[in-house]
């Protein structure tokens, strides 16, 4: 590790996962770098892997699922390997995750205040309950919930997605986390409440500089968030840039497609071309193609992409790129 | 007959549907006797007409009661009160026998190409299915249309003896876009078809129904979350706010210059794919949306608008004509 401003660093992670049919490279060989107060973005299309490196560093791969190599120094502590109660103490405390599903991810026969309190006084043993009542109140409207004192009592079916939402944010963050990891944080909302709860994000990454892991889907939500991007396919990383980079110049024909087949709500577009659409679908993880995994559905693939697998080259300005076209 | 009052209309286009002053109301059913408690305003007085050929999208957030608005169209849900005109008969009033008739020209594609497709039949008989019910096709005669409309979704005729588990998301929507075809349909009612798919999947079913309305001259009513997909693909939006039309206009116009409050913040919040325009100062809509079992008094966005007056609190607005659109707003962005 080098630099003091790395907070997690990631190197040459594999989760495979064995199954009866045969191994699952979900993860395969990826090494992603986040620095203290960074907003990195993971995308890529269901099956990817995006969801399992997210797992994987929170240590919540379960069999047939193992972390197969690699290392995830998390303030230069190898994640991998390290005991249960010491993740224990980490999670919730100084890595923290928020995920897709508000309505699975809190329990419901608790009330919601008291579900953020246990955080708390989990990993502040000589905390009192009042004072941790106190914390959760504030952070409550921190977040945004109204009527935060109510609210603490209310148990989850009583609350909206939105504000469901806001309370699994204020228990991911009750501890200040240092990195925070956020899985497709807002595809359940509606798009005003999307908005809100991005803004929300944003804004106390400000203030706590937490760093974020942003992981989704949808490009917009990166355009808006991410300060650096990561682009998965089958379980590899195909591209990575700046944000500004990757959507001005994309390099991989996978980004390049993906960037071309949304349509945008801020212009309009021309439909007698119809929409440029990648063709063909994401290959099956338990049949991989041979060389490069995109190139069944690449326009560009030639015969060298089909026997070998490219390396992911540096570009230039951080920008990495894993495409035959590119050399060092 | 009734005399029906042309809205919003031109001359030049036909329409093949007119929907006036639809309400569907579910009640709420509380207690041990299922007492009816309340009532939800899924669809409250909804009137617009459909132009044959176009597509008309209908967009909102959940529980506005777009799905709702959808399949009451269909019959799929009954109506509480309203009437809706498809070619001049009153779909409300029809026997079952005369709507078994009808539903040969109108018919849905789902949002879950997992839920919507029976798994324990094979593709053949699931797009089959509405050649034997309606058109009593023999066997031959089905194959032969199955393999056509297979082939014209995109899927591999050899595909006809699986079943739906054996599919991707994507393939299986073609299947249910396939069935939905199979008996020549001019209205179809897409509700979310391609909210459940990837991206890289998305477009490819966004071409397919494109390709297929301009090759059988189908009427959609497009009924979608995804601001996005819909500027590219309508040519007419429907803004829906608990369970009202708030804004009816053609998707550019709304979309550049929205008039009602409600589609300007909506428009504003899908996260644009550019990151250049993060500069911009982002408009965002406080508050939640309101319960469609008791909504707000007066205009029923009132609650959460950044403009509201007096006025608004008390009084509903009604969907008035303003610069060739309809918008439900006491002081319109004009």
């Amino acid at each position: 590790m080098n630099d003091a401003s790395t907070i997690l660093e990631i190197n040459n992670l594999k989760t495979y996962f064995y199954t009866d049919k045969g191994v699952v490279p979900a993860v395969d060989d990826i090494s992603i770098k986040v620095k203290k107060g960074q907003i990195i973005g993971i995308v890529g299309e269901s099956g990817c892997g995006k969801s399992m490196t997210s797992l994987s560093i929170m240590q919540l791969i379960a069999p047939p699922g193992k972390i197969a190599g690699g290392e995830i120094l998390f303030q230069n502590k190898n994640l991998v390997g390290i005991s249960k109660a010491e993740m224990r103490s980490l999670r919730g405390n100084e890595l923290s995750m928020i995920f897709q599903e508000p309505m699975t991810s809190l329990n419901p026969v608790y009330p919601v205040g008291k579900q953020v309190a246990e955080t708390l006084l989990l990993h502040n043993k000589h905390m009192k309950k009042a004072e941790a009542k106190q914390k959760v109140i504030e952070m409550f409207k921190m977040v945004g919930i109204p009527e935060p004192e109510e609210r603490y009592r209310v148990f989850p079916h009583q609350l909206s997605g939105g504000l469901r939402q806001r309370v699994m944010i204020a228990m991911a963050l009750i501890c200040r986390s240092k990195l925070l990891i956020a899985d497709e944080p807002t595809t359940a909302l509606d798009v005003t409440i999307e908005a809100q709860i991005l803004k929300l994000m944003k804004n106390l990454q400000e203030e706590i500089d937490t760093s974020i892991i942003m992981i989704t889907h949808n490009l917009g939500i990166v355009a808006e968030m991410c300060d650096y991007v990561y682009v998965m396919y089958a379980g590899k990383i195909m591209e990575q840039a700046d944000v500004y980079e990757l959507f001005d110049h994309p390099k991989h024909p996978y980004t390049e497609g993906l960037l071309k087949s949304i349509p945008r709500s801020n212009v309009q577009q021309n439909k007698e071309k119809g929409l440029y659409s990648i063709k063909g679908m994401v290959p099956n993880m338990l049949n991989l193609p041979k060389g490069c995994r995109f190139h069944p559905r690449c326009i560009y693939a030639e015969d060298a992409c089909r026997e070998v697998e490219p390396d992911l080259v540096d570009v230039g300005e951080g920008h990495l790129v894993r495409c035959i076209k590119y050399k060092n | 007959m009734h005399k029906i009052q042309e809205l919003g209309g031109d001359d030049v286009n036909r329409v093949l549907m007119k929907v006036r002053n639809v309400k569907t109301y579910f009640p709420v059913e509380k207690g041990m006797f299922r007492k009816k408690s309340a009532m939800v305003h899924a669809v409250d007085d909804i009137s617009f007409d459909i132009y044959e050929g176009e597509t008309l999208a209908i967009v909102g957030e959940s529980g506005c009661g777009k799905s709702t608005l959808g399949r009451t169209l269909l019959r799929l849900l009954d109506a509480t009160e309203g009437e809706a005109y498809f070619e001049d008969q009153n779909i409300f009033e029809l026997t079952s026998k005369e709507l078994r008739q009808l539903r040969k020209q109108m018919q849905i594609i789902f949002q879950d190409p997992f839920a919507s497709l029976n798994p324990r039949m094979k593709v053949t008989d699931i797009i089959g299915e509405p050649l034997v019910t309606h058109e009593s096709m023999n066997k031959k005669e089905k194959d032969e249309r199955v393999a056509e409309l297979m082939e014209v979704v995109g899927l591999r005729k050899t595909y006809g003896n699986r079943y739906p588990h054996m599919f991707s998301g994507g393939q299986r929507q073609r299947i249910g876009i396939a069935r939905a075809l199979a008996l020549n349909p001019k209205f179809v009612v897409c509700d979310e078809p391609v909210s459940a798919l990837d991206v890289s999947i998305q477009s490819q079913i966004i071409n397919l129904l494109q390709k297929l309305q301009e090759q059988k001259q189908l009427t959609y009513l497009f009924i979608s979350h995804d601001l996005n997909v819909v500027r590219y693909f309508s040519d007419r939006i429907g803004v829906m706010f608990v369970g009202k039309i708030m804004e009816l206009g053609p998707t550019n116009e709304v979309y550049d210059h929205p008039l009602h409050p409600y589609t300007k913040f909506l428009v504003a919040a899908a996260p644009v794919p550019d990151p250049h325009e993060r500069s911009k100062e982002k408009l965002i809509l406080e508050g939640e949306i309101p319960s469609p079992i008791n909504p707000p008094s007066g205009c029923r966005f009132h609650t959460r608008c950044p403009y509201v007056q007096d006025r608004c609190k008390s009084q509903e607005p009604e969907l008035k004509q303003i610069e060739g659109r309809m918008v439900a707003c006491h002081y319109p962005l004009v």
